[in-house]
């Protein structure tokens, strides 16, 4: 139970990060515009800048950016423990609802959702519905985000879309049978220890940076990264090489040398596919 | 606006069920492919944006108006706002 309420804590710091970081960044906007960190909009895509048509770079670098990862596949050294565990063939449905899925029919039903929010006329950013979020909330408030602008259909898409997120998510955990036990993440735990003022102030500081870090960049790991990069948009390849170069970094930091024991440390805390 | 926030909704419940199914939810798939121990996460984003981008490459050539909203492009800020959203992500893996 205190596990349980400890693990609530935590996510709630992460949760008011986020919140935080979409406020500060609507209430920091004219100062940054002042400061020249954002230069006038300008539609920048590769096929633009190379004066090409779209499909001559998006085909070619499509097929490229499969075959890289069917060659990280091949190199993930995670390989062997995902394949393990075979034995006999799982039912259908065990395999659909409590396996984890496999990285190929994931990420094409992922993309699935990324083109058919395109042919809706939205855009699949989830950070990007934290201001749409907080401005329908905080309107009948009497507030007025000024980076949302005035509520349409797009601002109620848009914040719909997190707020879908949970129970989309919650859904398939329920039906995964994933226990409560690991309320906080083991590995987690491991660096950042287990002192619950440390670990709520880990979560609300990161959350305060992942959504101001988005909003100022333009995009999160779903809008400038998976549904970004599709548009070959020249901002969103610039957001998302930052910050993945920078989030290898910092977890390199974190981790120091607990890094080469990374499987070590994840087999010795028992964290099975079903549950970490 | 009703309308299109229960598209939204539904579009956010699947989204959420495709990544928790796919374990991208998964604090140690997302440190572990950060460290470089485990790749899944990163086969999974860059699988997904890679089939989109052939999506959208597929139906400019053959002419179908599927069009993505394109971001623009501000300067400095994808850096600044990059290395934020890097350090926290690399801090607590979500």
């Amino acid at each position: 139970m205190a596990r349980w309420a400890a693990g609530r804590l935590i996510v709630t710091g992460g949760v008011i990060g986020l919140l935080a970081g979409a406020f500060a960044y609507d209430l920091l906007s004219p100062a940054m515009l002042a400061w020249g960190l954002f230069s006038p909009p300008q539609s920048a895509t590769l096929p633009i800048v190379l004066n090409v048509s779209f499909a001559a770079v998006a085909l070619p670098l499509g097929v490229l950016i499969l075959l890289m990862m069917a060659l990280a596949d091949r190199l993930d050294p995670a390989r062997a423990r995902d394949a393990g565990g075979a034995g006999s063939e799982p039912a259908l449905y065990d395999r659909i609802f409590r396996r984890e899925w496999g990285w190929i029919s994931g990420s094409v039903l992922f993309a699935g959702l990324v083109v058919l929010a395109t042919a809706q006329g939205e855009y699949l950013g989830i950070a990007g519905g934290i201001p749409s979020f907080l401005a329908h909330v905080t309107a009948p408030l009497g507030y007025k985000f000024q980076t949302v602008g005035g509520l349409s259909d797009h601002t109620a898409w848009r914040a719909a879309l997190i707020v879908g997120l949970v129970p989309g998510a919650l859904i398939a955990a329920r039906l995964a049978r994933v226990s409560a036990t690991a309320a906080v993440a083991p590995m987690w735990s491991e660096v950042v220890g287990t002192s619950t003022a440390k670990r709520v102030a880990v979560t609300t500081g990161a959350g305060f940076l992942l959504s101001f870090g988005a909003m100022v960049g333009g995009g999160c790991t779903s809008g400038a990264f998976v549904a970004g990069w599709p548009t070959l948009s020249v901002g969103n390849f610039a957001m998302g090489m930052t910050f993945f170069m920078t989030a290898m970094a910092t977890a390199f930091l974190v981790y120091g040398r607990k890094r080469a024991r990374f499987h070590e440390i994840r087999a010795a805390r028992n964290i099975s596919l079903a549950d970490d | 606006m009703i309308e299109a926030g229960i598209k939204g909704l539904l579009m956010g419940a699947a989204a959420g069920f495709v990544l928790h199914r796919s374990g991208l939810t998964r604090y140690s798939r997302i440190a572990g492919a950060l460290l470089l121990q485990d790749l899944k996460a990163i086969k999974f984003m860059f699988g997904a944006l890679a089939t989109a981008m052939l999506a959208y490459g597929l139906a400019a050539a053959w002419g179908v108006p599927v069009t993505p909203r394109v971001n623009a492009y501000v300067g400095p800020a994808h850096l600044a706002g990059g290395l934020l959203f890097g350090v926290g992500m690399g801090a607590a893996g979500f």
